[in-house]
């Protein structure tokens, strides 16, 4: 009896201890766990200066030809709404030059003519002709592209335009001269990813080379002693002669592509 | 301070000379490649008579069959050149072989020399630089027109790969003939591309197996098994036909190899059914034991540089690759795959060792650094064995038997596990061992 009593005292008094701790664990809310999805802030005028690189091309074509003063509102109001869409431009454009420069090898700057005709079928007619006309009179040729091409170069840093390559033109060259690149020699050699070539190339308008390839590293190369070098730097070299000429840029952004290093790292071939 | 005076000073120089500024460079990282055989233009070598023009024709011929087996080239078929080569010593027309996807021209001549020898002079040129990346001339006696054809080959292989080239080179290897159950071994040396096959031991009242080039000259180390005594390493002096036995030894000595510099030979030795590694000094044929433990020490191989000693042992269980120090000192394992690992060969150039490994029932052929990173497995089979590496550490050749009962064969596969190809011998062929460079 007496046993049954102190028992009883000493579990109520368990129950209220075991009460008194964990309550205040049920009264709290509990906090959700929600995966964290990142999310990157880009502003707006970050975004703008984006996409507006492949827009380039269509001020310089009306500047060019603007001598006729009225195409210059008109064309000038329009580029801020349609930077969105530069990218599906930029590419029917590639694909229509392409097959001029190959047709008329011999004189690249012609090309440059016929190739901003088609844009100007959204001009109106007055403008265009006013073009034309002013065409005729004028200058040869090859004086009115390099003076274009100059007032082309003035109008996009005016606009704040890019001055790059698009990622995808960035790839185009990156593929193109990958392509060439045999690297059958180099995977063998002793310490492949140790062979890294730099390569200054300058291109003219018909993407053709301008001069030979200079190799930024040669003095390096050349006092290394290491003959597998001097192998990789020749296999560089002739990837780049053999791929040109590098058409399938925009001639009208000819400053944007007119000189490029090239970095030939074996390294991530070197596990064969 | 001068210094960095003078790296200014050399800064503008440079950014003058480069006409446009780095800024305004659009910078590419080239990572990819296409790894392929280049294309090579090899027109038939020329002669002033229709005699020394047929003979330059079989040049040509060993030529372009070396460089195609490099794996390396691929020599365009001589139907598709336009420009016909009437001189070597006029500049070609480069767009006539850019139109073909020549990559590199090797135009050549075969002259008759006043003293009635032959003279094979060649050029290589750049089809895309226009440049000559190198030309050579070789006299030699009309009938040796293979090794002057061979030497070209390597002159080639060296102007645009940068290492040497192995063309003039032979094999050793066991000949091998009679029933499975009754085997006649014998040694048999032949041209790396198979010509000229040659036995060089008669196999009556001994079989001849693991047969090892010396690095330095034209000697090899054999191991002679005899039907009523233990085997016995031997040397064999090719261009004399002379024969020596290593020291007489009451137990077994087998899997012999030279040292790099051809004066000391390692090797097994069995004592009290134990195996451990020796060394010989060829002069003094004093004996050096280099190992002393209960596990089975075999196939020991030693860095170019002298340094280090690779073997296989089984002391940690399955046989796996160890690498000491040349004196026997510190030994290390550097091989932890799963099944066996079997006869290390150091390469020539010391970055690799090429070995045998036997993982559930299929045999590869594998290399690996010498610090135990980068196994790699380059050829798998039924049995591949007795890896041999080229005198420039860029191909290695092993044989292969294809099924059980199967005769084995010769095979050879670049470092880098492609161009698998089988070689050429008459017969069934075992056990290759690779000359250095004829001299």
């Amino acid at each position: 009896m007496r046993f049954g009593v102190v028992a009883s005292v000493l579990l109520h008094f368990c129950a209220l201890g075991l009460a008194f701790v964990s309550l205040p664990e049920f009264m709290r809310t509990k906090v959700v766990e929600a995966p964290v999805i990142p999310v990157e802030l880009i502003r707006e005028a970050d975004l703008a200066e984006k996409t507006s690189v492949p827009a380039a091309s269509p001020k310089p074509k009306p500047k060019t030809e603007k001598p006729p003063e009225l195409p210059k509102p008109a064309e000038e109001k329009p580029k801020p709404a349609p930077k969105a869409e530069p990218p599906p431009k930029a590419e029917p454009k590639a694909e229509e030059k392409k097959p001029e420069p190959k047709a008329e090898t011999p004189l690249p700057k012609p090309k440059d003519k016929p190739k901003t005709k088609p844009k100007q079928e959204d001009l109106d007619l007055d403008a265009l002709e006013a073009l034309v006309d002013k065409s005729r009179k004028s200058k040869p040729a090859s004086e009115a592209d390099s003076e274009a091409s100059l007032e082309a170069d003035s109008a996009r840093a005016a606009v704040g335009a890019g001055d790059r390559l698009t990622a995808s033109e960035i790839d185009k060259m990156r593929a193109a001269v990958s392509r060439c690149w045999n690297a059958s020699a180099i995977i063998g050699a002793p310490q492949p990813e140790k062979l890294v070539v730099e390569i200054d190339i300058d291109l003219n308008r018909d993407g053709s080379l301008a001069g030979a390839p200079r190799v930024v590293n040669a003095l390096e190369i050349n006092l290394s002693g290491n003959r597998f070098w001097k192998v990789a730097e020749q296999n560089a070299i002739r990837a780049v002669q053999a791929c040109a000429p590098y058409d399938f840029f925009d001639p009208s952004r000819y400053q944007d592509w007119k000189a490029f290093t090239l970095n030939f790292d074996p390294s991530l071939m070197a596990g064969f | 301070m001068i210094r960095q005076a003078l790296i200014a000073v050399f800064a503008a120089i440079v950014g003058l000379a480069a006409g446009t500024p780095a800024s305004a460079r659009v910078r590419i990282d080239i990572t990819q490649a296409t790894v392929e055989p280049m294309p090579v233009a090899v027109p038939d070598f020329i002669g002033a008579d229709s005699q020394l023009a047929d003979l330059g024709r079989d040049v040509t011929g060993v030529i372009m069959a070396d460089l195609d087996r490099s794996g390396l080239f691929s020599v365009i078929d001589q139907r598709a050149y336009v420009e016909k080569i009437s001189s070597v010593d006029v500049r070609p027309r480069f767009p006539d072989w850019r139109i073909i996807n020549a990559q590199v021209l090797v135009v050549g001549e075969v002259r008759q020399t006043p003293d009635g020898r032959i003279e094979v002079a060649t050029r290589v040129w750049d089809v895309y630089s226009n440049e000559q990346l190198g030309a050579v001339s070789f006299k030699t006696p009309a009938d040796n027109w293979r090794r002057a054809a061979h030497k070209v080959a390597d002159f080639v292989y060296k102007s645009l790969t940068g290492e040497d080239g192995y063309f003039d080179t032979r094999i050793v290897f066991v000949h091998e003939t009679g029933p499975k159950e009754k085997r006649n071994k014998r040694l048999m040396i032949m041209d790396q591309d198979g010509a000229n096959p040659v036995l060089l031991t008669d196999g009556l009242n001994y079989q001849a197996l693991t047969p090892r080039f010396s690095p330095t000259q034209q000697q090899i180390t054999y191991m002679a098994l005899f039907d009523n005594r233990p085997g016995q390493v031997y040397l064999f002096n090719i261009e004399t036909g002379e024969q020596e036995q290593l020291g007489t030894f009451r137990g077994m000595t087998f899997a012999p190899r030279f040292t790099p510099d051809g004066t000391r030979v390692l090797m097994s030795m069995e004592r009290a059914g134990n195996s451990d590694v020796f060394m010989m000094e060829l002069a003094t044929r004093r004996l050096t034991r280099l190992t002393d433990n209960p596990g089975i020490d075999t196939s020991p191989t030693m860095s170019p540089d002298g340094r280090r000693i690779g073997f296989t042992s089984d002391r940690g269980g399955a046989e796996q690759i160890y690498v000491m120090n040349a004196d026997g000192s510190n030994p290390k394992r550097i091989t932890f795959g799963e099944g066996r690992y079997q006869t290390p060969v150091w390469s020539p150039r010391g970055d690799l060792i090429a070995f045998t490994r036997l993982y559930q029932g299929r045999f590869y052929i594998g290399v690996i650094r010498p610090d135990g990173t980068g196994e790699r497995l380059l050829t798998e089979s039924y049995l591949d064995e007795g890896p041999t590496w080229s005198p420039n550490g860029r191909v290695i050749m092993f044989f292969r038997e294809n099924s059980p009962g199967a005769g084995p064969t010769l095979w050879s596969v670049d470092l880098t596990g492609r161009n698998l190809r089988r070689g050429r011998t008459p017969g069934d062929a075992s056990d290759p061992a690779w000359s250095p460079p004829l001299p």
